[in-house]
């Protein structure tokens, strides 16, 4: 992911270290062939399209029934094109019932956009050509593997299964050959990145009014820095990006947060494996204590619901523990989650410029310039933050915005970023072996991050929720 | 690479690849249709629940919440104008 070279390893390599490296390539040159660029050209002409199908297929009179108070339901005219398996119980064929006809369409879209970037990268396309159908229908295994709904309730992600593809070959007879040039992990990564940027949308960040800021902007900054420094002062963890993917993902959003700050901080396949193993684990078991806990406490469902959208990592989850509470829990649970997960632009972005003036710089040379910065910078973070500015503009702005950008994002962006993380998590288990795996616990080191983190955010979330809900802002959220 | 290897190699892989049909043809399933997780399952259906949502795009329910929102602020504007 480093934005000055190509390379497939997620470390910074030994040319961004260096603080003046010789003959840089051009900004025009850099933009015509680093992964980076080509992420957010990627990302930008799928959102480009996605948008373009949404506003040219909008029905007649939306403007009329958003006035009158009773907006239209906006259906992309991508939807029946694209699709991803869905869930089954007895048959696994049921996952691809009625879906194949999408499915193929998110291949081929996939196939034709990497397979243009490959060629104008100077890259062996018919090597791409051959490889892509097999690692996408890795993915699709994948997903039909995660489609099982007893590994959906217990929030088992599509992501473990991606990488448990990859692993069980890649351990077994080997990656074939004839696979690598499909194994793109930080391209894919990257590109769905920039999709996802369209997610983030600023302007549901005052969903729940300033209590909700509070819980989760104010709390998961705090949390995240804290649990950081103290996995680099106390526990002494020799790779600070894996201390920041596991600080991240335990204190934002999960799997995502750790996606994303994995790619700021150019942080090791490996790393970021664990990082996902560590939250999935601990959000299973949370999912199922912490509303047991508020129940056996007698606690407000308002307040409880704060609590659980605050501090367990995964999205779906929160949605899982909330309902268990009752409608209210559920309601305030999953909106405090859906403002914590649009911390993750900001996050991005925060932990890319930390790494580049600070964990990178040289310890010989006291400052950094703006132009080793800019050198430095994982140029994809910047397609993801813009994409989540345009976006959130044309969400306020457009009289139909929020219908217009949901249909683009359900109906057709969300997918195929969904395909992107699957398909890179199918090569980043191609690419490991399992012996790399274990020598990332460090003597238990970040699972010792993990509790310690957990149990402060589960302390100030409590008392920032607590102080928030029912002492400065009773009134904001009625039952 | 020796015969030997390879065969060792493609065993593991077919040994693997069984492991997880018995998962997950025989173990999920008859798990799903145990009388507590089937309820505990339709539930989540009923509510709208994905627990493996990995983003608030990906849950249902969080559409239905949305959409709530985003009525209550119409009818808020239509009012005030």
């Amino acid at each position: 992911m480093n934005s000055s070279s190509d390379s497939v390893s997620l470390e910074p390599t030994n040319e961004a270290a260096s603080v003046s490296p010789p003959d840089r390539p051009s900004l025009w040159r850099d933009m015509g062939t680093n992964e980076d660029w080509w992420a957010i050209w990627c990302g930008m002409l799928l959102l480009s399209l996605a948008f373009a199908a949404v506003w040219l297929g909008r029905p007649d009179g939306l403007l009329e029934s958003i006035e009158l108070g009773e907006p239209m339901k906006v259906v992309s005219p991508l939807k029946e094109f694209l699709a991803k398996p869905g869930s089954w119980e007895a048959n696994p064929l049921a996952s691809l019932s009625g879906k194949l006809v999408g499915i193929g369409g998110s291949f081929l879209v996939l196939l034709v956009l990497f397979a243009a970037a490959t060629k104008i990268r100077g890259k062996s396309l018919p090597g791409f050509l051959i490889a892509f159908p097999c690692v996408f229908l890795l993915a699709a295994l994948a997903y039909v593997l995660a489609g099982h709904t007893v590994l959906k309730a217990y929030n088992l992600e599509y992501a473990l299964w991606a990488l448990m593809v990859g692993l069980i070959i890649s351990n077994t007879v080997g990656t074939p050959s004839f696979v690598r040039p499909a194994i793109m992990t930080e391209f894919f990564i990257k590109t769905g990145l920039v999709l996802l940027g369209a997610e983030v949308l600023m302007s549901r960040l005052l969903a729940l009014g300033l209590p909700g800021v509070f819980v989760a902007w104010v709390v998961t900054p705090i949390v995240l820095i804290t649990t950081y420094w103290f996995g680099q002062k106390f526990l002494k963890i020799p790779s600070r990006s894996l201390n920041m993917v596991v600080s991240a993902d335990m204190s934002v959003c999960g799997v995502s947060a750790a996606i994303a700050t994995a790619a700021a901080c150019k942080a090791k396949k490996e790393e970021l494996s664990l990082a996902i193993g560590l939250s999935l684990s601990f959000t299973v078991i949370m999912m199922v204590i912490l509303p047991a806990i508020i129940k056996a406490t007698g606690m407000d469902p308002i307040l409880g619901g704060a609590w659980l959208g605050g501090t367990i990592d995964s999205t779906g989850a929160v949605a899982a523990a909330g309902a268990v509470l009752g409608d209210e829990a559920l309601e305030v649970a999953a909106t405090v989650k859906m403002i914590q997960n649009i911390l993750i632009g900001v996050t991005a972005f925060c932990v890319a410029i930390y790494w580049v003036t600070y964990v990178e710089r040289d310890s010989s040379s006291p400052s950094i310039g703006i132009s080793e910065i800019w050198y430095r910078f994982p140029k994809f973070v910047l397609g993801f933050v813009a994409m989540s500015i345009l976006f959130s503009v044309l969400y306020s702005v457009l009289a139909a915005g929020p219908e217009l950008v949901d249909a683009m994002i359900k109906d057709s962006t969300k997918i195929l970023r969904g395909w992107l993380f699957c398909l890179a998590f199918v090569c980043i288990g191609l690419e490991t072996n399992f012996k790399k795996l274990l020598p990332q616990m460090q003597g238990g080191k970040p699972l010792i991050l993990y509790v310690c983190g957990q149990t402060l955010n589960l302390c100030l979330t409590l008392l920032m929720a607590y102080l928030m809900f029912k002492v400065v802002f009773p009134t904001s959220v009625t039952p | 690479m020796t015969y030997d290897s390879q065969v060792r190699k493609t065993l593991s892989l077919l040994g693997v690849i069984a492991v997880m049909a018995v998962v997950w043809l025989v173990i999920l399933p008859a798990h799903a249709r145990q009388e507590a997780m089937r309820k505990h399952l339709e539930w989540l259906d009923q509510q709208g629940i994905d627990p493996s949502a990995m983003y608030y795009t990906e849950l249902e329910v969080m559409e239905d919440i949305l959409r709530r929102q985003r009525s209550a602020q119409l009818l808020s504007e239509a009012n005030h104008e």
